[in-house]
């Protein structure tokens, strides 16, 4: 029994030890928004610390951080939208249905993935401008409201469903589209929680993106504000520390939420003979 | 898959849905009809939003064409091509691309699967670990590198550390020979936690009567890990394998915050990419075409990477 | 993957067909001088910045009741840069911006900028209130690129304390006696000198020596391989270091950290020290001299893009923001005005940098090639390599291979 108790407490000495690893860059961050600018990344204690930095994003009237928030909050909202409609249906139809083209529109969504952004960021900008839809949550939003990353994921999390499932429920008289939503949808929930994740907090955390199709202060989002004046020789570490805590925070949050509805081993293979 | 598509047919023709609702039912169960309903979606978006910008980016990489005038665009044939491929900055550029997914790719891909089997576990705390596991992946870029430039620097315990080990006890991203490995480790420890978060769910659905036979017939936890846990997981697998290629050959946002007051690709070349090439002539020297081919090139290697990892690592489908 | 090839192959023949017909992305000019102009300005930097800017965008019309001055904000300048290709292309591209002459010359001769003598002759501006040296950053080629606005000129800072602190009595004016005193100032946690391996920093040690890059034709001068010697010396001597070597981004927070007694920067460490390190005690001191006194003129200009629709309005805008308004609000924040009338205030608000006034008459234009970047980054590459990848290549061996780079 002592042998089991060790391995206990050594299983969790290091599990600890990786936490306080993982953990540290988000502390120092924490620790350094408090800290006025000539500490700046520095280790001095808690000795002097100041809520300037923060104080400055309410109150400088060149920030509006409840707008910024809220605007944020909208992009992020339509965009998992988006991502939780289209994805899954183009996951499915590559996953489980035999179509001309499959192939074909597989290696569409992977083609996709391998071109750097960067490269056609400026012709979209030019289309976008076309339309009228710089400045606007179309143009922020529409494009992304699939993304070829979770198309795939979710198609890899498909393949795993075992056929038998889907063909038990055309017996009970469910057509394809029926045996979409009402198995598969429900089956791989885990997947869809791992999508939600992942979409948020990319969202979220976009910089390039909002920063290249926004230009009006009313319609930044809350990373683009935050960083939208730095000097030109240097940057004051300590505010861009703050401006980090304000917008990953609600990341944290939605994780730490979203990760219970993991729960270990809920699907069965519902072939139990 | 055919055989059980022609099989079923039948069973949507003897359907409950009254006369009216025939076709429907008809088109709802035909494998084609349901799979472009589903697909169009996606199609439409890409189509503009991908395809034509990515088509206009392709037709620049034929041309020679200075931003501030792009209506004077030249056709040149290949002629960004030919340049790109004498220029021995960007073969250099391509080796540390390689470089970086060999050495980052089996790291994440292996310690991903590690943590997550630990966070998977009912342990004390789970909910905390898990978040504080994928802390580096949404914690902002600035930070994290800020905090791992601080502990690479020269005479840190980190760096005394590996000094024991045999490595030169210097400031890891200034010195040539280890900025590129500082790259990789810096990338790996904020990508990690998104290959845990995909493994994790993908232990979710593996289905728990499994293991309960298993246990059953006496297999041991190594056992069921090599013989349950590894072959459920395997189209996981794949995709964390790929996408991490991919995400690790369009490596640019570490690399330019060490760069942050630099040349791109500092010290002295030893962390430049394709991605930081492209940047470089595309961009910072206002040549958008030969940036272009570059990235055009570039991606027929991550294509054939990618396309034998599928022949080695993908369910057959 | 057979279907994939082919379908890219067809894609590409396509591609071709379509970029040899020459299609091209037409812009819809909107022609035609309305009376009211809107003057849109591209703007990055700080919130102070910002906020001089709005107030000139407030106050424009009492000068010009027709314009209307609309700021566009950039999050830096790399963004700017990024960003403005599409601008471009969109027709969305602001008509005015703020440059420094660090990196303008490569889009004024790439023709990015309209010249803008027509416009300031037929706006009938008075050009004699600047002062010429801020002017003249923005001459090429007999053309006027730019509206003077802000200048000033590279310096030398010494920490004071440890200057004191290890009995050295008159400051340096010679990079040898630099040399000296930094043997003196090394300890085990200091060293002498903080030298950026930075174009900005390695163009002052090479003007020193009589030395420039005269815009691409005389990278490997003698007197240029003189001057990257002598900071290349430093190094050998392991009596500097770089920023990045020891965790740092930029010399002047290795200052502010006392981990470095000296350095070669500009005014605007005045503004960061004072929050980075406001104990400090340094002094302001022109760069030392090689052979010659001279240093690298840091002057910013207001700039109108080649597109623009409203020139003259532009130039107008710029005339008004470098005008004593506006400049008497950017003197407060630490910027010495380009104007005959307002410049010598500056050094009265900042008595520190009076020792400096003499040598901002000597400072001279950076002279980088027309490739600007291409040129920078190759020349911070090669020294990088000598002195962070020991590639033992001296300094003649180093500018002449950037010569040859850039020999047209």
């Amino acid at each position: 029994m002592n042998v089991k108790l060790i391995r206990r407490a050594i299983a969790y000495a290091v599990l600890w030890l990786l936490a306080a690893a993982f953990a540290t860059p988000f502390i120092y961050t924490l620790y350094n928004s408090f800290m006025p600018l000539k500490y700046a990344n520095k280790l001095v204690g808690m000795k002097e610390w100041t809520l300037e930095h923060y104080a400055t994003f309410f109150t400088n009237e060149a920030y509006n951080v409840p707008l910024w928030f809220w605007n944020t909050l909208v992009m992020t909202g339509i965009i998992m939208l988006g991502n939780w409609i289209v994805n899954p249906m183009a996951a499915y139809a590559l996953a489980k249905l035999n179509f001309r083209g499959k192939k074909l529109v597989l290696w569409m969504v992977m083609a996709t993935m391998m071109v750097p952004y960067h490269m056609i960021l400026i012709p979209v900008y030019v289309n976008m401008a076309q339309i009228g839809w710089l400045n606007t949550f179309a143009g922020l939003t529409v494009p992304f409201l699939y993304q070829c990353l979770y198309i795939f994921m979710l198609r890899q999390f498909y393949l795993g469903i075992p056929n038998e499932l889907i063909e038990a429920s055309r017996i009970d008289g469910l057509n394809k589209i029926g045996g979409f939503w009402r198995i598969v949808f429900p089956l791989a929930k885990s997947s869809l929680i791992t999508m939600s994740i992942l979409t948020f907090a990319g969202t979220w955390n976009s910089y390039l993106v909002p920063s290249t199709f926004v230009s009006s202060p009313e319609k930044y989002v809350l990373v683009v504000g935050l960083n939208s004046l730095k000097d030109a020789a240097f940057e004051k570490t300590s505010l861009i520390m703050a401006g980090v805590v304000l917008s990953t925070v609600p990341i944290l949050l939605f994780f730490f939420f979203f990760q219970k509805q993991y729960i270990e081993g809920v699907s069965t293979s519902g072939i139990k003979g | 898959m055919n055989e059980y598509n022609a099989g079923t047919r039948g069973i949507a023709n003897r359907g409950k849905n009254g006369q009216g609702k025939f076709a429907y039912s008809r088109l709802a169960d035909s494998d084609a009809f349901v799979a472009w309903i589903f697909i169009l979606p996606f199609i439409v978006l890409w189509a503009w939003w991908f395809f034509y910008p990515f088509l206009q980016s392709f037709i620049r990489s034929f041309q020679d064409v200075n931003f501030a005038a792009l209506d004077e665009a030249k056709f040149i044939g290949f002629g960004n091509y030919a340049k790109i491929l004498q220029d021995p900055d960007f073969y250099r550029a391509l080796l540390h691309s390689l470089e970086i997914v060999a050495i980052s790719v089996p790291s994440q891909a292996v310690l991903g699967l590690l943590l997550a089997i630990l966070v998977n576990k009912k342990i004390a705390g789970q909910g905390i670990f898990r978040t504080v596991f994928f802390i580096p992946y949404i914690a902002s870029q600035i930070a994290v590198t800020t905090v791992f430039m601080m502990l690479f620097k020269q005479d840190t315990f980190v760096t005394r550390f590996f000094a024991l080990l045999g490595m030169k006890n210097a400031t890891w991203f200034a010195d040539t020979d280890y900025a590129l490995l500082f790259v990789c480790m810096l990338f790996v420890f904020q990508q990690v936690g998104f290959s845990m978060i995909v493994y994790l769910s993908g232990l979710q659905e593996i289905p728990r009567d499994l293991y309960e036979a298993a246990e059953i017939d006496g297999a041991s936890k190594g056992n069921q890990f090599r013989y349950i846990t590894v072959p459920s997981l395997k189209p996981v697998i794949f995709f964390v394998v790929s996408v991490s290629t991919i995400l690790a050959f369009q490596i640019y946002d570490q690399i330019a915050a060490i760069s942050r007051y630099g040349a791109l690709g500092t010290p002295a070349g030893a962390t430049s990419t394709v991605v930081t090439y492209f940047y470089q002539h595309g961009i910072r020297y206002l040549n958008i075409g030969y940036g272009c081919a570059a990235v055009v090139l570039f991606f027929f290697v991550i294509l054939a990477v990618t396309a034998i990892q599928k022949k080695l690592l993908d369910a057959k489908d | 993957m057979k279907r994939l090839t082919t379908l890219l192959l067809c894609v590409s023949m396509l591609v071709f067909i379509l970029a040899a017909c020459g299609g091209g992305d037409k812009k819809s000019e909107s022609g035609g001088k309305g009376e009211k102009a809107t003057v849109t300005f591209g703007f990055w930097g700080t919130a102070e910045d910002l906020k001089v800017y709005q107030s000139a965008a407030d106050s424009i019309n009492e000068a010009y009741p027709n314009i209307t001055l609309k700021i566009k904000q950039y999050p830096s300048s790399d963004q700017f840069w990024n960003q403005l290709p599409g601008e471009i292309a969109a027709g969305t591209a602001p008509d005015l911006v703020r440059l420094s002459n660090e990196g303008s010359y490569e889009y004024i001769t790439k023709d990015l900028f309209a010249p803008l003598d027509e416009y300031i002759k037929s706006a009938n501006l008075d050009m004699s209130v600047y002062i010429d040296s801020a002017k003249n950053g923005w001459q090429v080629e007999g053309k006027t690129f730019g509206i003077p606005n802000t200048f000033n000129t590279s310096m030398f800072f010494i920490n004071d304390e440890m200057w004191k602190a290890a009995g050295l009595g008159a400051y340096p004016t010679t990079w040898d006696e630099v040399y000296e005193a930094a043997k003196k100032l090394k300890t085990k946690d200091v060293y002498g000198l903080v030298a950026n391996i930075h174009e900005f920093h390695i163009t002052n040690y090479v003007k020193t020596f009589g030395g420039g890059w005269g815009y691409g034709k005389t990278i490997n001068s003698k007197e240029n391989v003189q001057g990257l010697e002598q900071f290349m010396k430093f190094y050998k001597d392991d009596l500097a270091v770089t920023p990045k070597t020891l965790g740092y981004g930029w010399d002047g927070e290795v200052f502010a950290n006392k981990k470095a007694a000296m350095t070669t920067g500009g005014a605007w460490y005045k503004s960061y020290l004072k929050d980075a390190n406001p104990d400090l005690k340094y002094v302001a001191l022109p760069v030392p001299k090689g052979t010659v006194q001279a240093g690298n003129l840091i002057a910013d200009g207001y700039t109108v893009m080649k597109d623009s629709k409203n020139k003259e309005a532009a130039v107008k805008a710029a005339y008004f923001m470098s005008g004593e308004k506006v400049q008497s609000q950017f003197i407060e924040l630490g910027y010495n005005p380009p104007l005959k009338s307002l410049s010598p205030k500056y050094y009265d608000l900042n008595p520190e940098f009076k020792s400096t006034e003499s040598a901002l008459a000597n400072a001279t234009d950076f002279q980088y090639p027309s490739d600007t970047k291409k040129f920078t980054d190759a020349l911070v590459k090669e020294v990088e390599n000598a002195i962070l990848g020991g590639s033992k290549e001296t300094a003649q061996q180093i500018l002449d291979k950037v010569q040859q780079q850039f020999n047209k």
